[in-house]
């Protein structure tokens, strides 16, 4: 009587434990080997290698039971992880066996960081803050440090921060304090609060004290992102543009131009119908045009079509007051993802970022995604990704698309060197140093060469390791021909305003609504963002000068 | 039980009573100590004032940590959330009260997200609360279980304990990433119009809300199972003898003598419920599908971090507070009332 009360206590205790750890397991059993993309793109939220180990141990006589679960997460991984792992539960009677075949949670090498070399004496020291992570943050470092090697009047600390946004809530933060640093690395968006610090050195009147020829070499739609009011604010310095990515292997198979760059949306719809392919459920497997709902494309778009985002004149020559973005450059585009989604063209991840960032990805360089959406800056990442998977994806970039009729054009995005006002003379005049060193069209064709982003200099190109790198990577061209034909206009410059960051949110949020359906139109998601967007931009306007 | 009650309660009161001849040995001792000053101190101070003095000054390293870092920044919070602040946080004009009327949809705005964001978090809880602690309580009476090797078991339910929420948040969103296949039967046979659990209005709330009962398990295993086993076994014995074996042991035993226990886990998880925030940003990262998931704390994050809206912040952060407050008085006068102490 006792035994078999017993038993059945550990029978029971057996079975919620397997089912605690069999959800675990099962949920490793992955359909495909995942391959998550460095998106170079945005800051990369943390993507992370977990595996649930899954062991099966022996309990008491005649009672095995499936026990054990080990869980890593680390919280940031900056470059790729990939998770592979199947497990197999089988329960039949009072035998409960788990089987594991476990994990193969390949960690792409996370990058050790460089170290910085150090200060010779006598030099003149400047802190730099910058927020780019991972591989990318180490080619910042080794860029300072061939900065620091190159001659020894000047030294720089480079000081890594979390992110782009936490570069500069810092920033602001340290107002208050005067620990400044001297030079900072401000995302694009940022550009009009760096102005509204009033701690900011512009560099055009470093540029104008030398008098030096330097904004005629720097690439037109670059210096333009970065000048407000005719005024160069900071240094450019990695700068990228999206573009439509697609497999070529999948256009040939279904007969459409692996060549042509540019595409309208009619046509992007037509190609999808043909690229999509369902199982016999109707599920998609794969998507002819998938892809995350990001407000930086939406800028594009609309820039794409000769619209303004913000106004007056994008903020260019007097402060934005209003948000324009609901007007029908913004339901264009809104139509067309929706159109993808509602015909079965193809699947949205949702919101850009973290995890929903890295499906793309996955889904693309695996093939279970024709056509996407992203930065130029991902280029490489796509290319060794794919390789990784198999190489069934031949990546081919093309311009982004554009409604019939609408002259094309893409918005500069990326980071730039801030000046602050903080320091010595000496030190002011060290940081205009290494941030005009940083522009010499050598150090740009390094930067670019190991990053994906495009030189900020013309005079670049002219490099023998750009000219290499461009010979590596053909694709690369075809997003500087996209950027060269650029109609220069306050809607190509990009908008400039102080809380672009809690818009572009509720741009997100209005794209997802409009998405599943909670909008009845597209003009009423995006009225919605303006007026939410309106009211946090008037505040902010009113509590600066 | 009232006879275990009575002396129980004079013991509490017994400080009390001789607390005043304690004060008297006690400024005894110090007015014995000070002798030599007090030629200086003038003879009206009342011993009292003295004893205080020296009350605060024993408690002044705890007092000044808590006066900086929690005192002043709420003091500074509630005073901030009457103003509109400039970029860099300092107070730019008053604003009376028209953050909080904008938070409750006072003021004819027609804009209720934070309203919303309000009853999310109620949502939230009402998820959470109950289903972690049945679970908790069902875990904690399958591991008082007689068996040999019942210490693995305890083990095994407690090990959520050992992982952050930030760490369990990474991996259960790769849990419910759409190339895993559980998410995918799941998505599937909910027929939803997402790819993912986390970008469906109708799923994510829930999914959030799973993975933080998950999270929060080995927590409350650990508190439900030492209050099961702080219950002394002469009253299950004397419980057998009465016929309460089982079903009617645990109801009329177990249930009513761990009600203190499951009080207390009930309170703590309402407040980490409201508190809730790392999950969200970890799995979401934003206000959530159709603002599904756009809990208290997250708004009151992006209206910080995302709007620089420090003035507004504080507000929603005033307004948590009241309601934990409120809250948490509530529950103690209800179940006070219901609950047994031993």
């Amino acid at each position: 009587m006792k035994r078999t009360r017993n038993l059945g206590q550990l029978l029971a205790l057996g079975l919620v434990t397997l089912l605690l750890t069999g959800l675990l397991a099962a949920c490793g059993d992955s359909t495909a080997t995942t391959t998550t993309v460095a998106s170079t793109t945005a800051a990369v939220v943390g993507t992370t290698a977990a595996g649930a180990t899954t062991a099966a141990s022996a309990a008491a006589a005649k009672t095995t039971t499936a026990a054990g679960t080990t869980a890593t997460g680390a919280t940031t991984v900056a470059a790729g992880t990939t998770t592979a792992a199947s497990a197999t539960t089988v329960a039949a009677g009072a035998t409960t066996a788990a089987s594991a075949t476990t994990t193969a949670a390949v960690a792409a090498p996370t990058p050790t960081a460089v170290a910085p070399i150090p200060q010779p004496a006598g030099s003149v020291k400047i802190t730099f803050w910058y927020g780019l992570t991972g591989a990318l943050g180490n080619v910042v470092q080794q860029t300072v440090n061939k900065y620091n090697s190159s001659q020894s009047k000047y030294y720089v600390e480079a000081i890594q921060q979390p992110s782009y946004d936490d570069t500069i809530n810092k920033l602001n933060t340290s107002l208050a304090g005067a620990t400044l640093p001297n030079v900072a690395q401000i995302y694009d968006i940022g550009t009009q609060r760096m102005i509204d610090t009033k701690k900011i050195l512009p560099v055009q009147d470093f540029i104008d004290k030398e008098q030096l020829n330097i904004i005629s070499d720097l690439e037109p739609a670059v210096a333009s992102y970065y000048t407000v009011g005719g005024k160069l604010y900071s240094m450019p310095f990695n700068s990228s543009a999206p573009v439509m990515y697609f497999d070529k292997n999948a256009f040939k198979e279904v007969g459409l131009d692996p060549e042509k760059k540019i595409w309208t949306y009619d046509e992007v719809l037509e190609a999808a119908k043909k690229l999509v392919k369902k199982d016999a459920s109707g599920k998609i497997i794969r998507g002819g045009v998938d892809f995350t709902l990001y407000s930086w494309i939406f800028e594009q778009e609309l820039a794409t079509q000769g619209a303004v985002f913000a106004a007056p004149d994008n903020g260019r020559n007097a402060r934005a007051t209003n948000l324009a973005f609901n007007n029908d450059a913004g339901t264009n585009w809104l139509n067309f993802l929706k159109k993808i989604q509602d015909d079965g063209l193809g699947r949205s991840w949702g919101r850009d970022g973290g995890a929903n960032s890295s499906t793309r990805d996955a889904k693309f360089v695996t093939g279970e995604t024709a056509i996407t959406f992203n930065s130029i800056a991902g280029l490489r990442g796509y290319i060794s990704s794919a390789a990784q998977a198999g190489g069934k994806v031949d990546v081919g970039v093309a311009y982004i698309p554009r409604p019939t009729g609408a002259k094309g054009g893409v918005i500069i995005g990326g980071a730039s060197f801030w000046i602050t006002n903080t320091g010595t003379p000496e030190q002011q005049a060290a940081s205009w140093d290494f941030v005009k060193w940083t522009a010499l069209p050598e150090i740009q064709a390094y930067w670019s060469s190991n990053t994906g982003y495009y030189p900020i200099r013309k005079g670049a190109y002219d490099v023998q390791e750009m000219k290499d790198t461009l010979a590596k990577y053909p694709q690369f061209n075809v997003a500087i021909e996209q950027l060269r034909a650029t109609e220069p206009s306050s809607a190509t410059q990009g908008a400039v305003f102080g809380t672009f960051v809690s818009t572009r949110q509720a741009i997100e949020g209005a794209m997802e609504q409009f998405l599943a359906g909670k909008f009845p139109t597209a003009k009423a998601a995006l009225d919605d963002a303006a007026s939410k967007s309106n009211d946090t931009l008037s505040e902010y306007n009113s509590t600066v000068k | 039980m009232s006879l275990i009650d009575k002396p129980q309660k004079e013991t509490v009161r017994f400080p009390d009573n001789r607390r005043d001849s304690s004060v008297g040995e006690m400024t005894e001792i110090t007015l014995g100590l000070t002798n030599q000053r007090r030629v200086a101190v003038p003879q009206r101070l009342n011993p009292r004032w003295k004893e205080l003095g020296w009350a605060l000054l024993y408690i002044s390293p705890a007092l000044l940590i808590f006066l900086v870092f929690t005192y002043f920044p709420f003091i500074r919070s509630v005073w901030l959330s009457f103003y509109v602040t400039t970029p860099t946080g300092e107070p730019a004009r008053f604003n009376d009260v028209k953050y909080y009327s904008r938070i409750l949809n006072l003021d004819g705005s027609g804009r209720d997200e934070y309203l919303k964001s309000i009853l999310t978090t109620v949502q939230f809880s009402l998820m959470v609360v109950p289903l972690g602690i049945i679970t908790a309580l069902a875990l904690a009476v399958l591991a008082t279980a007689k068996v040999r090797i019942i210490g693995v078991f305890r083990t095994i339910f407690t090990s959520s304990v050992a992982i952050s929420v930030a760490s369990a948040s990474v991996i259960w969103s790769l849990i419910y990433t759409p190339t895993i296949k559980v998410t995918q039967w799941l998505v599937d046979l909910l027929h939803l119009k997402s790819e993912s659990l986390l970008n469906d209005a109708s799923t994510a709330l829930l999914a959030v809300a799973f993975m933080t009962v998950w999270s929060a398990l080995g927590f409350n295993f650990i508190i439900t199972l030492s209050g099961i086993q702080a219950i002394p076994q002469d009253l299950y014995e004397s419980g057998r003898i009465d016929g309460a074996n089982g079903w009617t042991g645990f109801r009329y035993i177990t249930l009513p003598l761990l009600t203190p226990t499951l009080m207390f886990l009930f309170i703590i998880s309402t407040i980490q419920c409201f508190q809730a925030f790392t999950q969200f940003n970890v799995m979401i990262g934003n206000e959530g599908p159709d603002n599904s998931t756009n809990v208290m704390v997250y708004s009151l994050f992006t209206a910080f971090w995302k709007d620089n809206r420090y003035g507004f912040a504080s507000a929603i952060s005033v307004v948590l507070f009241a309601i934990l407050i409120i809250l948490t008085v509530i529950q103690y006068r209800v179940l006070d009332k219901r609950v047994h102490y031993q």
